[in-house]
């Protein structure tokens, strides 16, 4: 194992330098990873849905508000709590509390009904306890 | 374009592809500004070339997008499904390349480095990336993974749908060669065992 502690030794340097120069995306590139996905999303709507712009929160979240028991339970969920129950939920349009029932949500602070409509596209460190 | 690029940061990568495959734009933001950085890099590594890095990212995230609503909760990561994909693609070009492509192979420094940090950061990142290009795929790929991208090795075993054993085995070779390969190098590049 010497030589591979030896190998390891010569190359962190340059290993190192390798992630400090990562090349940075243009925003060109950027952009057109973007509109390649709004372009797939427009292409792949349910009818009788529409794609949710991302400054406008989605009727969604209003809807699990309501079925785990209004803003503060929802509040009190940690981001990955929040993605957990993202995973367990059907397609839009279909949303029942049967469906959330027994995912424990704990209430571990109370927060504005604003809270919520920060969550997509806004800053989620709000939701972590200070 | 207004990014706040810290959206959703705490949302791990697969459930904001959930979220995306329901429509929402701000999943969309989030997954191109959090993975795209990741993939381009990756690609570079792999190819030499940042034009065609770009290609590979953007491709790679192509197929990301449309494979959305099918992605299964938890069989793979998404990076671990990107980074295979951008080997693949990189593999694709690689093999249409009929020779090495001089031109996509970062410069050599003629002259020893200024004292410029900088400057010699980015010199040994280039010699890197030169020594690289000299690997054979296959240990290109598990050196970047694991020691560039900083995959474990069981990760780096599903990317490249190998055994572990393979894994570490593919390491250790193209730690030896890139380690001949800079040996000539090191003074040139400011480093000393010192």
């Amino acid at each position: 194992m010497a030589e591979t502690d030896k190998d390891k030794d010569v190359l962190g340097p340059f290993f190192e330098a390798a992630r400090a120069t990562a090349p940075a995306p243009s925003v060109d590139l950027l952009a057109r990873v973007l509109a390649d996905a709004e372009a797939v999303q427009n292409a792949q709507a349910l009818p009788g849905t529409t794609r949710m712009p991302a400054r406008r929160a989605p009727s969604l979240w209003r809807q699990l508000a309501e079925a785990v028991g209004g803003w503060p339970a929802l509040a009190g969920l940690t981001a990955a709590g929040v993605a957990g129950l993202w995973i367990g939920l059907n397609p839009p349009g279909v949303l029942s509390t049967g469906a959330l029932s027994g995912l424990g949500v704990a209430v571990t602070s109370t927060v504005e009904e604003d809270l919520v409509n920060m969550l997509p596209g806004f800053d989620l460190a709000a939701l972590e306890e200070g | 374009m207004d990014m706040p690029l810290d959206a959703l940061s705490d949302v791990p990568d697969e459930a904001l592809l959930v979220l995306f495959a329901n429509g929402d734009g701000a999943a969309a933001r989030a997954l191109t500004v959090r993975l795209t950085p990741r993939i381009l890099a990756h690609a570079y590594r792999l190819l030499g070339d940042r034009s065609e890095a770009e290609d590979v990212a953007q491709e790679a995230m192509m197929r990301l997008w449309r494979i959305a609503p099918e992605w299964r909760q938890g069989e793979a990561k998404v990076t671990t499904w990107l980074f295979r994909v951008v080997a693949n693609l990189c593999t694709d070009r690689l093999r249409r390349r009929r020779s090495v492509d001089i031109d996509s192979v970062p410069e050599p420094l003629d002259d020893a480095p200024g004292a410029d940090e900088a400057l010699l950061t980015q010199a040994r990142a280039d010699a890197l990336q030169q020594a690289l290009g000299t690997l054979p795929e296959r240990q290109r790929q598990a050196v970047v993974l694991r020691h560039i991208e900083g995959l474990a090795n069981p990760e780096i075993a599903e990317v490249m749908e190998i055994g572990i054993e393979a894994v570490e085995s593919l390491t250790a070779r193209g730690k030896r060669a890139l380690t001949m390969a800079l040996a000539g190098r090191r003074e040139e590049l400011g480093y000393s065992d010192g």
